[in-house]
């Protein structure tokens, strides 16, 4: 297993155009666990859904209630996606 | 892109740059490949879509494609997505996907293991079945072994007696039950092959057996077949058609009884195909000196 790469949350903001308050809050909101608590590191994973709540708030109009609702659904998609495919095996 | 924008947001070439926006806005969400996880036909259409709002989505890139110049939808794309997808992330078992299994193990564990959960403790399906019975083994009772569709043999026990339309049931040879329930049921409909000679009555049988002439005036043997081996049946002299004579314990099987019916054989008189002179003299002479009256009511 290859080690994860991890960011600072200013490279994000700056590669995104997000201001870092954002990122801040999404942590916050425990919209988003960074990799390494400690540093404050984040991996692909966090960037990735960093990205979709930022389309789901700007594109979607979805509100601030409504994100860790649709986060925690489609957490249970991956994760039973994830099971299905273990049992197949 | 090989499709019209216009058509792929379903908008008319009139529309104002919000129906445009709006129409956007509602087919990205309805197939953001985030929103549906592993569906590759929604990714594919969210492209469709991108590509389309690409073209049109903004007064100048509107312009120009009206007016027939744009470029190659791939430089056209609004979208800034930077890097994958979220589900292409946690396809190998994200960290976000794997942190469910410290709390999401109850929540799922009723779906998958099915340990004390009723909703998963299903009796298996009933499996059922048509056989066809010879009809020696429907009246005699017999044992033959069928194969089912799950490969599985089974012995099937005859009864004696079974007919037409009756079902055999074995319970528990059909299909696995859920979680510890119990297997379900085969079910075997039951015909049985008429025989050209003979039929059921309750325990007896009966056939009609065709006698001459001769045999039924001057009495005689005749061998007749039965469901198990060839008889000789003694005919007495002065029978008639419709005759009954009762052969003991060539009948069908009676299950419960340990005993067996009888075979009765109906007789049926016939005369010779053609009447030759000499039989035909014979007759005039004795009908002279005897009458009988087969109408009258004798019974």
């Amino acid at each position: 297993m290859t080690a994860k790469k991890l960011y600072k949350i200013e490279k994000i903001a700056e590669v995104f155009g997000v201001e870092t308050s954002i990122i801040i809050q999404c942590v916050r909101q425990e919209w988003i666990v960074p990799a390494n608590k400690e540093t404050e590191e984040f991996d692909q994973e966090d960037i990735a859904r960093l990205s979709l709540i930022c389309e789901l708030r700007k594109e979607f109009g979805v509100n601030d209630e409504s994100v860790p609702i649709i986060l925690h659904l489609l957490d249970q998609i991956h994760y039973l996606h994830q099971k299905i495919r273990k049992m197949k095996e | 892109m090989n499709q019209d924008p216009y058509k792929v947001l379903g908008v008319s070439k009139s529309a104002t740059q919000d129906e445009i926006k709006n129409a956007y806005r509602k087919l990205a969400k309805q197939y953001h490949p985030d929103l549906n996880p592993g569906n590759t036909k929604a990714e594919k259409k969210f492209k469709e879509v991108s590509e389309a709002y690409g073209l049109i989505g903004t007064p100048e890139n509107r312009e120009k494609f009206d007016r027939g110049e744009f470029e190659q939808p791939e430089a056209q794309q609004t979208g800034k997505r930077q890097g994958p997808f979220y589900y292409q992330t946690q396809q190998g078992g994200g960290r976000y996907t794997n942190s469910f299994d410290d709390f999401g193990e109850d929540i799922f564990e009723s779906i998958f293991r099915g340990a004390g959960a009723e909703e998963l403790h299903l009796r298996g399906d009933d499996h059922f079945y048509q056989m066809e019975i010879d009809f020696k083994d429907a009246v005699l009772g017999a044992k033959r072994e069928i194969t089912l569709m799950n490969g599985k043999k089974l012995l099937v026990t005859i009864p004696p007696g079974i007919e037409t339309g009756k079902k055999l049931r074995f319970t528990g040879a059909g299909e696995p039950g859920a979680g510890g329930a119990p297997a379900g049921d085969v079910y075997v409909d039951v015909r049985v092959k008429p025989s050209p000679i003979f039929r059921r009555f309750g325990n007896d049988l009966e056939m009609e057996l065709p006698v001459s002439l001769t045999e039924a005036i001057l009495g005689g043997e005749v061998e007749i077949p039965t469901v198990d081996q060839p008889v000789i049946l003694k005919i007495p002299p002065g029978v008639n058609t419709g005759t009954r004579l009762r052969v003991k314990e060539k009948g069908g099987a009676d299950h419960a009884h340990k005993t067996r019916g009888n075979l009765i054989v109906i007789l049926k008189v016939v005369l010779p195909s053609s009447v030759d002179p000499e039989l035909k003299e014979t007759i005039r002479k004795w009908s002279q000196t005897h009458s009988y009256d087969p109408r009258s009511n004798k019974r």
